[in-house]
């Protein structure tokens, strides 16, 4: 099943990685839920096509900041980020650093799925470019 | 000021004043000569040299009349010994006429509160009394003595000769020479030319009534006193119209005609015996001096007594006018309008009011008032410029420069920019409130060669004023400040930060919550649900809920925590609290705040921020209420009192709209508001914060219209 997508969740609070786990899971992705941007870039390796979806405020590294490192290292790595609070400027803040979407939480289930969908296909897009 | 007044003379000044005398006795001398009656002895009508001392000693200060004394030795040596006296009797006149001057001066500066002035009914007796009577009368007892020792000459007579004619000498040449030499020094404004026209009419017609007079040509016989009723009326006319002066000046012409047409043999005082003849006309003339001084020195005082009422009375309006203008006019046009009063009272060309600001109480110009003249020192830098005279007002003192020159050594910046500015003079005041200089205010003359006549006083009182006006408007400033501190705690700090607190921390669980519901919702459609997978969503679900009741159940405590130091209050305390940071709103919005206090203190146990936060809600409601209604209508009333069950009420009545229809119910939600702009947070709040104290909030439309709202908080006891 190596064309089954990955979505990759980046929460601090367990209520809504666990949450978002079994949404995603149940919209057919495999899941990979981590509790901080640190433990996501410890990963040796992702499947893909794959896309992450962070929340911004968190200890230690901020989504932002991932969005960011991610950026710097190179990696084409599609990002939805969502926050609880939704000021314009972390929204601006993270279009401008290449995020595929902005939600607010608690955002519409399906907006999240649609939005993971157009993250996956811009990652299509661009494993069909590398290949 | 003149040097005169100073009490100091330079050596150049000493040797001027010096030759002025020497001249004076010369030229009192050579007068003195022409009057002499020719019958009488070698006695004049006239006799000016002692007075001419006595003027000198007058004008110049107590440590200096050696030198008047010197001035005047060698001058009187040269002209008696001339006339071939004996050298003692020479040397011993000099001495007895200079002790008449010097009775007739020290008299005057021992009892006068103003020695070379005569505009006062005391100040023209205390002259009349010490030259006028008790110099000559005294001094003509040693000169008689003389007179009678060396040369054999019957005492009495001499006695009696020498003080008639010296009083007429000192009541006649004292008062304007004075006045004269005073005049000179300090440059006298040029008299009217009416006021000329007059004196040439008044001289004319006494030269004429000296003629009648003493020529004889009107001579009705036997009718002695017909003199007297030609000369009266003119010497009327003297002493009401131009003081004392006027009346030695018509003394003094009187005395020449006399003497000139009694010398030539005319009648009626011809007649007499030469000695009768003249002390007749001296007595005669010496007799009208004495009560038309004293008449015109009242007639002075009353005038300046009247002036000075005008004055007082001008001051005052000026000082009502800006009071008002304070009371009535807007904070920013009341200064305006004050200055613009200030500076048309005292004919300024510039009035700047500097207040100062920042932690070492700089001074800068807050607001400025100008006449199109002192339109170049607008946006002048003051402060800058002068350095030394702000240094001084800082310390609170006082300064007035009438031209460059009133500026110290060590004030060279200041001095050049006095000539820069083209300032005239200038007067700057410290604004003292609570004894420190809170601001200061300057008055300009830029016209060239005015002097100012600044009243010291009346400028320090419009300084008072002005002080006490700035420091309401700083009080009003910080009032207003702390009012919309709080208000704006009140609905933003306080609830908006309790609002985006709730947000933040209740999204997570709402999120998930949502999330996994979905998750459920898909799994059951998908057929693919277990029960032990939707049981562990379900408890998941569960758990967040929980968790959002947690949340706000911690704002709650967070809430009724916070700044929680229970005190007993004064509820009449607090609504004057209240009433002071809410009276500069009232005032802009015209209505008017009526207190009902319970007579004696009332009180309960609270938070005083939170119940004046509470109160100043809601009557700052009430005043929103009835801002928009008539006049008579702007009326809210706060009462305090207690109810029959051990509450006290606070019952804040407007005469406004009254709630709407239904709105009762919903009042206390958040977010509902009637007010366009209102975030309907305030009903709230209040009732959270009374809530931790016991207490409740009610409010309803009164039946006469307007809205009353009760806050009831159990009472504490009032000896706790």
């Amino acid at each position: 099943m190596s064309s089954t997508p990955t979505v990759v969740v980046i929460d601090d609070d367990l209520s809504v990685r666990r949450s978002l786990d079994r949404l995603l899971v149940s919209a057919g992705y495999v899941v990979v839920a981590c509790s901080s941007a640190h433990e996501f870039l410890a990963l040796a390796s992702l499947a893909r096509p794959a896309c992450l979806v962070t929340d911004v405020r968190m200890p230690g590294m901020t989504g932002l900041d991932l969005l960011e490192t991610i950026r710097v290292r190179g990696r084409d790595l599609p990002m939805i980020l969502s926050s609880g609070d939704g000021d314009a400027a972390t929204s601006a803040q993270a279009r401008a650093g290449g995020a595929v979407r902005f939600l607010l939480k608690p955002f519409d289930s399906a907006d999240l799925l649609a939005a993971v969908e157009e993250a996956l296909d811009r990652d299509r897009a661009s494993l069909a470019r590398e290949s | 000021m003149t040097p005169l007044d100073r009490g100091r003379l330079a050596p150049v000044q000493l040797a001027l004043a010096g030759a002025a005398v020497a001249l004076a006795y010369y030229v009192g001398a050579q007068i003195g000569f022409t009057l002499i009656f020719p019958a009488a002895g070698p006695t004049s009508l006239l006799w000016p040299p002692n007075s001419i001392v006595t003027v000198a000693l007058l004008l110049v200060p107590v440590r200096y009349w050696w030198v008047c004394f010197a001035a005047a030795l060698p001058v009187h040596l040269f002209l008696e010994l001339d006339a071939g006296m004996s050298p003692y009797v020479v040397a011993l006149l000099f001495v007895t006429n200079c002790s008449e001057a010097v009775i007739a001066a020290g008299g005057i500066r021992l009892f006068s509160d103003s020695p070379t002035e005569f505009d006062t009914l005391r100040r023209v007796v205390v002259f009349v009394g010490a030259a006028g009577l008790a110099a000559p009368i005294l001094s003509s007892f040693a000169d008689a003595a003389v007179f009678h020792l060396l040369e054999g000459r019957p005492y009495w007579d001499v006695w009696r000769v020498r003080t008639s004619s010296n009083i007429l000498t000192e009541l006649s040449v004292v008062p304007v020479a004075v006045l004269g030499v005073r005049a000179a020094l300090r440059g006298a404004p040029r008299p009217s030319a009416r006021r000329l026209g007059e004196a040439a009419l008044l001289a004319a017609a006494l030269a004429l009534a000296g003629v009648l007079v003493f020529g004889g040509v009107l001579d009705l016989r036997g009718v002695p006193p017909t003199p007297s009723v030609l000369l009266l009326p003119l010497f009327l006319w003297a002493a009401t119209r131009f003081g004392v002066g006027g009346v030695s000046v018509a003394l003094l012409g009187t005395a020449f005609a006399a003497a000139y047409e009694t010398q030539h043999g005319n009648r009626p005082f011809a007649a007499l015996p030469p000695v009768d003849s003249l002390i007749a006309v001296q007595m005669y003339l010496t007799v009208m001096g004495f009560p038309l001084m004293c008449l015109a020195g009242l007639l002075d005082e009353r005038r300046r007594a009247a002036a000075d009422l005008r004055e007082r009375l001008r001051f005052e309006g000026l000082l009502t006018t800006i009071a008002a203008d304070f009371v009535s006019q807007p904070p920013g046009a009341s200064f305006e309008r004050g200055l613009e009063h200030v500076g048309e009272f005292f004919d300024a060309d510039y009035v700047g009011l500097l207040q100062a600001s920042g932690a070492n109480g700089e001074l800068h110009v807050e607001w400025q008032w100008h006449q199109p003249s002192g339109a170049p020192l607008v946006g002048a830098k003051f402060v800058e410029a002068f350095p030394w005279a702000f240094g001084r007002v800082l310390a609170g003192e006082t300064l007035r420069a009438d031209g460059a020159s009133a500026f110290p050594p060590e004030a060279e910046v200041d001095r050049t920019a006095f000539r820069t500015f083209g300032l005239q003079s200038a007067a700057v005041l410290p604004l003292l409130a609570g004894g420190r200089v809170q601001g200061a205010v300057s008055l300009v003359m830029m016209r060239p060669g005015a002097r100012p006549q600044w009243d010291g006083q009346q400028l320090s009182l419009v300084a008072e004023l002005l002080a006490s006006a700035c420091a309401r408007r700083q009080a009003e400033l910080e009032v207003e400040r702390s009012r919309q501190k709080l208000a704006t705690m009140a609905r933003h700090s306080n609830m908006g930060e309790l609002t985006a607190s709730l947000a933040h921390q209740l999204n997570q669980p709402l999120t998930g919550i949502r999330n996994n519901a979905e998750a459920a919702r898909r799994f059951i459609d998908a057929g693919r649900a277990t029960l032990p997978q939707l049981r562990e969503i379900v408890v998941d679900i569960i758990d967040d809920d929980q968790r959002a009741a947690d949340v706000i159940r911690r704002v709650r405590e967070i809430l009724a925590r916070s700044e929680w130091a229970p005190r007993r209050l004064d509820a009449n305390a607090l609504v004057q609290d209240v009433g002071v940071l809410i009276a500069s709103d009232a005032v802009l919005r015209n209505v008017a705040v009526a207190y009902d206090s319970a007579p004696e203190p009332i009180f309960v146990t609270g938070n005083r921020i939170d119940l004046e936060q509470v109160l100043l809600n809601v009557v700052t409601n009430a005043m929103e209420a009835v801002a928009e209604r008539p006049v008579p209508q702007r009326v809210v009333t706060v009462q305090t009192r207690r109810d029959g069950d051990g509450r006290v009420l606070f019952v804040v009545r407007d005469r406004g709209a009254g709630f709407p229809e239904g709105f009762e119910s919903k009042m206390f939600e958040p977010f509902v508001t009637t007010k366009p702009t209102g975030m309907g947070m305030g009903l709230a709040v209040a009732r959270s914060l009374l809530d931790n104290h016991g207490g409740t909030i009610h409010v309803a439309n009164h039946a006469d219209g307007g809205a009353i709202v009760t806050i009831a908080i159990p009472a504490a006891e009032a000896s706790a």
